[in-house]
């Protein structure tokens, strides 16, 4: 594999002007950096902090006051390097009169890719992103998960080297943010390059090689996620439970060291396994319900026929891995 | 007949193409290197090249498959935006058509005139706002929306957009038209009345070049003035030797002689509207009579011939009258004064003399495949291409010595058949029947037949009019008024020969071609404004380009042409104010340079949008030819409106790549 740099940009500054040519709003000053080969790269920052000009810039759709930008060895204006990279935008700004099929299959005759490519992949991509019981509905029918699914089907069609994503868990619920997380995993151990922006900073949390945090359309931070969130002047020790009597021992001994314990807690899960878990679980045994302390409620009862009558037409109407929805909940 | 069957030139066409299209070019990349100069000094244009550059190698690289994928998506896109909604108000007009158009009260041929302008209007005036609402909003509404984004950053290039979006809408146009096309051919034939639908076809003219002969009985380019109708047609006074020559080419039996239904009988049809024009009463009851006269005046031509030349020009009256014997001996006193240099020939004479003999030829030789009975003319034509050869010769060479045995032997085979020459080289003039003109300029056929009866020199005699008058592929017919003191006005429309008549949905589908041309031409127009103005603004400017190009186009020609008479803008304001007559001299001291000077820069940019606006009246004058019963020709009709539309798709296409490819989509 190639090792220069996928992306990268020098002195990139960005200055939008009104009609007359005067500047209104400096988006971008001076931003450089790099996104190397096989890594998953966040770009964080505030609203208007310049995030979104940074990947318009990077897909030509904005023209660079100063500065360079390569993108695959070739200037950000050069089209052809568009063969190789894959955009999911923010908003999914999709044709709405048409349906999934016909989105997939448009997107890839714009690849060039014969007819019988562009129904295998768009069958594949359809399936991996969870719309098959809605490929043949307009788009304007979606909701918004759904759009983001279908966007990102698109952004793949091609098998591109480079996935640019703006925003691409928004709009989706736990599950399918999950699915999105292990997608993006998924490519870049595929090889591929993935740049993203987000700002849900647990989702790059989980999923970023490197990030870089804009402010003011300032370079602010830009490293390694693993060493940037490293606390250097504390260790953390995970045990099995201790009793009191083992935790007073422990503080003597740090004492000792000239150490302090500053916390002693139980670990908590995150937020997002809980919810999945107990998705999968409720799945599994519809009747079981965990009361307020986490344990289990023993007066749960297999539910009734009419209970399981409503968990059944809940369950063909919610939006799940099979991608239909009912109109309460579309978005 | 409101239309001007002048054929197109392709060729200048494409001239004027090439200058105008090069001068917007070569403009554009001064202003932008000049921009850039001033901007950012010796790199600015340096970097524009590179970017310039780099644009015109993108719109090269073409690939059709994503030009069609383009193309599909426009196309879905107008259908199920309810595009094809416009059939429902194409339905209920023509459901409710009837009640408003003329019933049998009216003659057959006005019938059908309204009902297929109607037709053809209605059928355009539908598809047309929607085709360019579609075109002008098709890629705004794709940038404001954002979905460009994402076709964009495929590997679309901007021309395929644009083609892409160009072929799309111009797709829904061609279903729009067919199918409306086909209803309105159909819905034509069920609704017209009886006696109109049994007329409904597509006449093919043969037009003639018009001259007229004055009362004097000399030549000239127009006959009398009777007001501003001079510029198109003008007239010949009744019982004198007042003439109107119509000069037909390429007439031969295949071409011309069709059968009449009514009677059966075959010969040569011409159709003839005459303006009756009467400076007095006289018979109310009936109109002006007129006469046609089919004439092939050999020897007046040979006698013209011999008289350009001062050397030839004492045989021209013996040639006039028929004397060919005298004719010889002139041309042989000629050759001995050239032998024994009695006069000098410059190089001048010759040349007039090889015109001369040239003439003489094209007279002549027809008569050889016409009348085989007379081998002579073989020889006579023989020795006139000797006499060419030595007449070159001498040219070049300057001595006059082949000269003398040439012109001798010419003499000698003239001499020989002089009772020949003067029996078959005559002057024809043969009459046909009178027949009216009346008011309201009706029509009038004639058929001719191929023989005609003629009476020559006292005997009844019998002519054929393809050997006898028709001379190496011209005819000529002659129009006299008979009425005294009446006038009779003609145009070069008004008298044409009839071919074989073409089936009428023959016409028609060329009517119909020329309406999706103007289609194509509003989609390349529309699509090419909407990559740099908004869709409101882009269609106001097509629509602007629409009606001036219809409405306006002929005023701005007369302008440009000079035509008009009048001053520039701030002159006519001027003069305006200060109530001076249009015919004085403008003095408002130093100031009328700059007047003068600032009205031509005016003229200019009207120069400037009358090669850019298309002339769309070649589209709507289909509509007149079919109306009118015509077929369309394809070099007065058709060639001008594909010359016109395709003039337009590459200047659009590039318009439309290079706004594309140098805005910021993403700007606000």
């Amino acid at each position: 594999m190639s090792t220069a740099p996928v992306i990268e940009t020098r002195n990139l500054t960005k200055i939008y002007r009104d009609f007359w040519g005067r500047k209104k709003v400096r988006a971008l000053n001076s931003l450089s950096l790099d996104v190397q080969p096989g890594e998953v790269f966040g770009l964080l920052g505030p609203n208007g902090s310049g995030k979104t000009t940074t990947l318009k810039l990077l897909l030509g759709l904005l023209f660079p006051t100063e500065g360079q930008i390569r993108v695959l060895g070739e200037p950000a204006s050069n089209v052809a390097k568009n063969e190789r990279i894959g955009y999911l935008p923010e908003e999914s700004y999709l044709y709405r009169f048409l349906n999934a099929e016909e989105t997939l299959d448009f997107y890839g005759r714009l690849f060039k890719m014969s007819a019988k490519h562009r129904r295998e992949e768009s069958a594949r991509l359809i399936e991996l992103v969870g719309l098959g019981n809605a490929k043949r509905r307009q788009l304007k029918e979606y909701s918004k998960g759904m759009t983001r699914r279908i966007g990102l089907a698109q952004a793949l069609i091609n098998n591109p080297d480079l996935v640019l994503l703006d925003e691409p868990t928004s709009g989706l619920d736990p599950i399918g943010t999950r699915e999105m997380k292990d997608l993006i995993v998924k490519l870049r151990n595929e090889g591929k390059t993935v740049v993203m922006c987000s700002h849900l900073l647990s989702d790059v949390q989980d999923v970023c090689d490197r990030i870089a945090i804009l402010y003011g359309g300032e370079l602010k931070v830009m490293g390694r996620v693993d060493q940037l969130l490293k606390e250097q002047n504390e260790t953390q020790l995970l045990t099995s439970r201790l009793n009191d009597a083992a935790i007073d021992e422990i503080k003597q001994v740090l004492a000792r060291h000239d150490a302090e314990l500053l916390n002693v807690d139980h670990p908590t899960a995150n937020l997002e396994d809980l919810f999945l878990r107990t998705v999968h679980e409720s799945q599994e045994r519809p009747g079981r319900r965990i009361v307020a302390d986490g344990a289990e409620d023993p007066a749960a009862e297999a539910p009734s026929e009419t209970e399981a009558t409503l968990s059944e037409n809940t369950e063909a109407g919610s939006s799940g891995t099979d991608g239909t929805e009912s109109p309460a909940t579309t978005s | 007949m409101t239309f001007n069957p002048t054929p197109f030139s392709m060729l200048q066409a494409l001239i004027e193409w090439g200058l105008v299209f090069g001068m917007f070019l070569a403009l554009s990349m001064a202003v932008v290197l000049l921009t850039s100069f001033v901007v950012k000094g010796f790199r600015g244009p340096v970097a524009v090249s590179r970017i310039i550059g780099s644009a015109v190698r993108e719109m090269l690289d073409l690939s059709f498959q994503r030009v069609a994928a383009l193309a599909s998506l426009t196309f879905r896109e107008s259908i199920r935006r309810k595009a094809l909604l416009v059939f429902v108000v194409f339905a209920i007009l023509f459901m409710f058509a009837g009640w408003f158009l003329p019933d049998n009260t009216m003659r057959d041929n006005m019938q059908l005139k309204v009902y297929i302008s109607f037709v053809l209007r209605t059928i355009s005036w539908l598809i047309l706002p929607v085709i360019l609402l579609l075109s002008c909003w098709g890629i705004p509404e794709d940038i404001r929306l954002r979905s460009l984004h994402t076709v964009v950053t495929k590997p679309a290039r901007r021309n395929e957009i644009v083609l892409g979006r160009m072929l799309g809408f111009g797709m829904i146009g061609t279903l729009l038209l067919l199918i409306m096309g086909g209803v309105g051919y159909v819905w034509l034939l069920r609704n017209l009345p009886d006696s109109a639908r049994e007329k409904l076809t597509c006449r093919v003219p043969i037009y003639g070049n018009l001259g007229f002969i004055d009362r004097e009985g000399n030549r000239r380019n127009r006959g009398i003035n009777t007001g501003d109708v001079w510029e198109f047609r003008s007239y010949i006074e009744g019982a004198t030797k007042a003439t109107a020559v119509w000069e037909f080419e390429d007439i031969t039996p295949e071409r011309v002689l069709i059968s009449d239904e009514a009677t059966g009988e075959s010969g040569l049809k011409l159709e003839s509207r005459f303006e009756a024009f009467r400076t007095h009463k006289g018979d109310m009851k009936s109109g002006l009579i007129c006469r046609f006269f089919l004439t092939n005046p050999l020897r007046e031509t040979i006698a013209e011939a011999l008289e350009s030349s001062d050397v030839l020009e004492d045989a021209a009256s013996s040639a006039a009258a028929g004397q060919f014997g005298q004719v010889a001996d002139t041309l042989d006193e000629l050759a001995e004064e050239i032998e024994d240099e009695s006069i000098k020939l410059n190089s001048r004479d010759k040349e007039d003399m090889k015109q001369a003999f040239a003439v003489v030829a094209t007279a002549i030789t027809p008569l050889e495949a016409s009348h085989p009975e007379a081998p002579w003319l073989q020889e006579f034509n023989q020795q006139l291409q000797n006499l060419d050869s030595s007449l070159s010769e001498s040219i070049e060479s300057g001595s006059v010595t082949g000269l003398p045995p040439a012109v001798k032997q010419l003499a000698q085979v003239l001499r020989t058949h002089a009772d020949s020459a003067q029996e078959l080289i005559v002057d024809w003039r043969v009459p046909h029947r009178p027949f009216e003109v009346r008011e309201y300029r009706s029509s009038n056929l004639n058929l001719v037949p191929p023989k005609l009866p003629y009476v020559r020199q006292g005997v009844q005699t019998e002519v054929d009019l393809f050997k006898d008058i028709v001379h190496d592929g011209r005819l000529r017919v002659e129009v006299q008024c008979l009425d005294q003191g009446q006038l009779i006005g003609m145009a070069p429309p008004d008298l044409f020969l009839r071919t074989p008549d073409r089936p009428f949905w023959v016409g028609y589908s060329k009517a119909i071609i020329s309406i999706w041309l103007m289609i194509v031409l509003i989609v390349v127009v529309g699509v090419a404004a909407s990559c740099f103005l908004k869709g409101p603004v882009a269609t106001l400017l097509t629509v602007a380009f629409l009606m001036v190009g219809n409405l306006f186009r002929g005023f701005l020609d007369q302008l440009l042409s000079g035509e008009l008479e009048g001053s520039g803008t701030v002159e006519s304001v001027i003069r305006m104010v200060r109530h001076m007559n249009p015919t004085s001299e403008l003095t408002v001291g130093s100031s009328t340079g700059a007047i003068h000077a600032f009205d031509s820069i005016l003229i200019a940019q009207l120069w400037l949008a009358d090669k850019v606006i298309p002339d769309f009246s070649h589209f709507t004058r289909t509509t007149e030819f079919v109306a009118n019963g015509f077929d369309v020709p394809w070099s007065a009709g058709l060639l001008p409106c594909l010359a016109t539309t395709l003039g337009f798709i590459v200047p659009c296409l590039v318009i439309g790549h290079f706004s594309l490819k140098l805005r910021e989509l993403e700007a606000k």
